[in-house]
């Protein structure tokens, strides 16, 4: 089977999924080297969580860049990838289909101008289905696979959310993640939000989410978040953090190995130190309290068994409580298409890829967040490891060299050398860089664990899967009872992860209850969603989207 | 009394254990992984009448019906979210009407309570049907449970009668006396291998059946077919029924080959409304792909026009463990005395369970069975493979 | 600044805000009542993940409100339930 030169016309050669630090990475570093690229993300403007701002508007972009300057580090790079991306899409080498969420991404064979109905697709979530023909069969002039996919997404920006598809030959995967989230009783009132909803409030809405916010859980992310709070104008009485930090002594190798991430922390801690903001290390959550919504959280110390003790417990009033517990990679996409997981540092499974961002699939590459919690640093190293490694993969089939063009338009030749030896050394220090930053990350990690102090103060009647509103006394009955420790069985019979979340935010508790009842580990394992984003069933019987096809204007151009 | 191993924590070894344990057998029911983690989790929960044509499923069909309610009695309905709703089959076209009608009568002279709907009745079953279909068929014998919760409880009840459920066991092979009786079953559990004593096996492993038989030394073509089950947002009560389409009547009618996808709709306690290929009579999906799910999408819509705008939750993968020649394999094998095969249930094992359990009981005790047990005899593949 | 309203009372907003983070800014911190308890919900994850935030736009419900942008003159409401209560049979 072989690509026609009018299908490929269809297809693009990279689709990048998220356009959060380790996407947008991806995108430049291919359209870079003339591949025609794709990036497809849920929000109006390029950036995901780390690098999020208001939506376009009229007034100059430097007004608002200047506006959000304090809330963003690297803020630079930002700028040059954005107007990189804006350069390419301008010359039709890319297109950035904002506000667009993808729902399901499927391996498809070439050959079919229409993804045939019931034409040797696999099972959505069955390991290796998209080992397909990848080089076994005869291509076009150019192509070095004929396994093409597609990426199946709403687009949001329309009220009736139209559905469109993406062919493309490669795709890179860089979904991120989002907060991890732990039951304590009052944490569905009004009002409790998770830290990171609480920053893209204010980076992305220019909105407090209250006036006095404690934040608490576990990592540096809370410092940040604190600081972002305390800058804009809110109170913070305190930043309840659930480990010690200071066991970084103990890791002094670690401390010089990422030192503009310290430099980082160094800057929140220096804002909070200044705003009078306490730090509580060894301190966590024993509850929040209020009518219709809260009004305090109380807090406590974590003693020497590894308990909270309630006796030296804390009630501070707030309007607003943020709390996260680290991050979950969003790992939905990677198991529809079978990449194989492993148990990253938290516990939670994270994506399995080689050096150059390679999942197990074929022609799917993975970066940022889902292959290890590691930071916006290290992401945007993976997503431009995997963005060059794309274009490898599919060959040059761009116009003719656009980077080259830009460097020695006179004498190709001499440009593609050079363009060779340049390559290389970007990718040796992209490698070095990517395992600094991931030592680093796994020091993170190790440091600001989740105690297992949550679970004792959790109460029967607290609600873990806020969906369904399912209780901890619930799920712990039918552990008892059906000695279920896994979380689907526990699901299956208690309901908690069966609502609209689908247990993205009770998945991990629930787990846990279940299994510290019957003192077992939690096993945490890959938990596969082929609905990736909510669409109608409407959406769905109107047929096979129109694909969206890529844009070469410069060929017209030339 | 024997004792008996029963492999495999799905529906039907938990209903084959509950009769066992009832019966006063020493049960152990072993399975390597959780209750009803597989085949079981993966079906609709249907228990129904009304789409088999008379014969010997008909029968065992009909007395499930009955043992369900029972169960449901005793173990009481909202454990195992037990209801006795009924089914509505609609035709879509007036060809398939016809032959849906014709399909009922025959039912209605083997013993199926079943009532014609006319067209104008039939918003007084199911107001938000589309109003435009040409007429159905009731049949108020149909019912539902939820699969896993109605395993767990069965199990639950084995083991107030004395059962033992054990997870994390593979069982990998039996061993026999000399003159050729079950002795005891092999298996490995956290790595090492180790035996339980048995009179008695019962393979009821649902989509591993094929795999397992093999190991024990008494094989019966079991094979995976695979399907869709939709599941939308949670919604009020918005299905009263069970409702089908029924292509799969005019599917067996005109013979035709092919994709052939015969939607249910239904609604359940948790509020979701789930939609599944009902069971097939023709070959159904070797082809499992999003083309498969948007196909269902759009029957479901065009029975259920208000599903237009109702948000898709999830979608998972159903197994249907079948036989060359669709009848489930139930009884004793005559190859190896005391082996047992409880299996190839395709797609109506949850239905099926209880009689099923019943009849392995009667004939692990040396009874009449209630619905002959000779059709569904493992022999029949013994004497076709010899 | 143009407004939509909230159980018709009006919520201004800046063009480029969420309907969820609009209402954080006017306040509310609760537009949803949940199905099985009737509890209070409102913004959660912030980001789309969670769902909590569901709320009623113009008539059609189950909108994330964190996603949703707000526009002006769209009639936002308290949803309750699973939103779909006009289905019931």
């Amino acid at each position: 089977m072989t690509i026609s030169p009018s299908e490929r016309d269809q297809v693009w050669d990279v689709a990048v999924i998220g356009a959060g630090p380790a996407g947008l990475a991806a995108t430049v570093a291919a359209a870079d080297r003339g591949a025609r690229v794709a990036v497809i993300d849920a929000e109006p403007a390029v950036g995901g969580q780390f690098w999020r701002h208001p939506a376009p508007r009229h007034e100059p972009n430097r007004v608002r860049d200047a506006e959000i300057a304090p809330y963003h580090h690297s803020l630079a790079r930002y700028w040059r990838l954005r107007d990189r991306l804006a350069q390419h899409v301008a010359a039709g080498r890319a297109a950035h289909l904002s506000r667009y969420e993808v729902w399901a991404v499927q391996p498809a064979e070439a050959g079919a101008a229409e993804p045939a109905p019931g034409a040797a697709e696999p099972a959505p979530g069955a390991a290796g289905s998209a080992r397909g023909s990848a080089g076994s069969e005869g291509g076009a002039a150019g192509t070095t696979s004929s396994t093409f996919f597609d990426v199946l997404a709403i687009d949001a920006a329309t009220p009736q959310r139209h559905e469109s598809m993406v062919r493309a030959r490669t795709l890179v995967l860089a979904p991120g993640a989002f907060d991890l989230q732990i039951p304590f009783p009052g944490w569905d009132l009004p009002g409790v939000l998770t830290a990171g909803g609480v920053q893209s409030l204010i980076k992305g809405h220019g909105v407090l989410a209250g006036k006095r916010v404690v934040v608490a859980g576990t990592g540096p992310f809370l410092l940040s978040v604190g600081a972002g709070l305390v800058r804009r104008g809110a109170t913070v009485p305190a930043i309840v953090e659930a480990a010690s930090p200071a066991s970084w002594l103990r890791h002094p190798g670690r401390l010089f190995s990422a030192t503009s991430k310290l430099a980082e922390g160094a800057a929140y801690a220096n804002t909070l130190t200044r705003h009078g903001v306490s730090i509580l290390t060894k301190w966590s959550v024993l509850r929040a309290d209020g009518r219709g919504r809260v009004e305090s959280v109380t807090v406590a110390p974590i003693d020497g068994t590894g308990e909270l003790d309630p006796d030296r417990a804390r009630r501070i009033p707030v309007d607003v409580l943020a709390v996260g517990w680290g991050f979950v990679p969003q790992l939905e996409l990677p198991l529809a298409l079978g990449c194989a997981t492993r148990a990253g540092a938290s516990g939670l499974p994270v994506t399995v890829v080689d050096a150059d961002q390679r999942s197990t699939v074929p022609g799917v590459y993975l970066a940022g967040e889902v292959c290890g919690v590691g930071g916006a640093a290290l992401a945007l190293v993976e997503g431009e490891i995997a963005g060059l490694a794309a274009v490898r993969a599919v060959g040059a089939t761009g116009p003719a060299g656009a980077a080259r063009a830009v460097s020695r338009p006179d004498e190709p030749e001499i440009a593609d050398m050079q363009g060779d030896l340049a390559m290389r050394r970007r990718r040796i220090r992209l490698a070095r860089r990517r395992e600094r930053l991931r030592t680093f990350a796994d020091a993170l990690a190790a440091v600001y664990q989740i105690p297992g102090s949550w679970l004792g103060a959790l109460t029967d009647d607290t609600v873990v899967c806020r969906c369904e509103e399912v209780t901890a006394g619930a799920i712990r009955e039918i552990a008892r009872d059906h000695r279920a420790a896994d979380a689907r069985t526990v699901k299956l019979l208690a309901r908690p992860g069966m609502g609209h979340c689908q247990g993205r935010i009770c998945g991990y508790a629930a787990e846990c209850v279940a299994a510290h009842e019957l003192g077992t580990p939690a096993a945490h394992r890959p938990v596969t969603r082929p609905v990736a984003a909510p669409l109608s069933l409407g959406t769905l019987a109107a047929g096979w989207p129109a694909a969206i096809a890529p844009v070469c204007r410069h060929q017209s151009n030339v | 009394m024997a004792r008996v191993v029963v492999v495999g924590a799905g529906m039907v070894g938990a209903a084959c254990a509950y009769s066992l344990a009832r019966d006063g057998h020493e049960v152990t029911v072993v399975d390597r992984g959780p209750v009803g983690g597989g085949t079981t989790s993966r079906g609709e929960g249907n228990i129904l009448v009304s789409d088999k044509s008379a014969g010997p499923e008909l029968a065992l069909a009909l007395r499930s019906v009955e043992l369900w309610r029972r169960i449901a009695e005793r173990l009481g309905a909202d454990t195992l979210e037990w209801e006795p709703k009924g089914g509505l089959v609609v035709a879509t076209t007036d060809e398939t009407l016809g032959a849906l009608r014709e399909f009922a009568t025959q039912q209605a002279a083997a013993g199926v309570s079943c009532e014609p709907v006319e067209p104008g009745d039939l918003s007084g079953y199911e107001p938000n049907l589309a109003p435009d279909l040409p007429g159905g068929v009731f049949y108020p014998g149909d019912q539902q449970v939820q699969p896993v919760r109605a395993t767990a409880a069965l199990l639950y009840a084995a083991r107030i009668d004395g059962a033992t459920v054990r997870h994390g066991v593979e069982v990998l092979g039996v061993r026999t006396r000399s003159d050729g009786q079950v002795w005891s079953v092999e298996c490995r559990v956290d790595g090492a291998v180790v035996e339980i004593d048995a009179d008695a096996v019962v393979n009821a492993t649902g989509t591993w059946a094929g795999d397992v038989s093999a190991r024990i030394g008494a094989p019966v073509p079991v094979l995976p077919r695979r399907g869709f089950i939709l599941v939308t947002e949670p919604l009020p009560r918005v299905v009263r029924h069970k409702v089908y389409t029924a292509d799969y009547v005019s599917n067996v009618a005109s013979g035709a080959a092919g994709l052939e996808t015969s939607v249910v709709v239904e609604g359940t306690r948790g509020g979701t409304v789930l939609i599944g290929a009902s069971r097939e009579r023709v070959g159904f999906d070797t082809t499992i792909s999003y083309a498969v799910v948007r196909t269902m999408a759009a029957q479901a819509v065009r029975i259920f026009p208000f599903l237009d705008r109702v948000s898709l939750l999830r979608v998972y993968t159903g197994f249907r463990p079948y036989c060359p020649d669709h009848l489930p394999v139930i009884g004793a094998d005559s190859r190896i005395g005391g082996v047992y095969h409880a299996c190839g249930h395709e797609g109506a094992g949850i239905g099926l369970a209880p009689a099923t359990g019943e009849m392995i009981a009667d004939l692990v005790s040396g009874r009449s069975t209630f619905v002959p047990a000779e059709p569904f005899s493992p022999d029949r593949f013994v004497f076709e493979a010899a | 600044m143009p407004t939509f309203t909230f159980d018709g009372q009006p919520i201004p907003f800046r063009p480029g805000q969420s309907v969820g983070a609009a209402l954080i800014a006017a306040g509310i911190y609760s537009w949803r009542v949940t199905r099985v308890d009737a509890r209070p919900r409102g913004l959660f994850c912030g980001i789309g993940v969670c769902f909590d935030c569901l709320v009623t736009i113009d008539g059609a419900p189950n909108q994330r409100a964190c996603r949703a942008p707000a526009a002006d003159g769209i009639s936002v409401t308290t949803q309750r339930g699973t939103g779909h209560d006009d289905l019931a049979v």
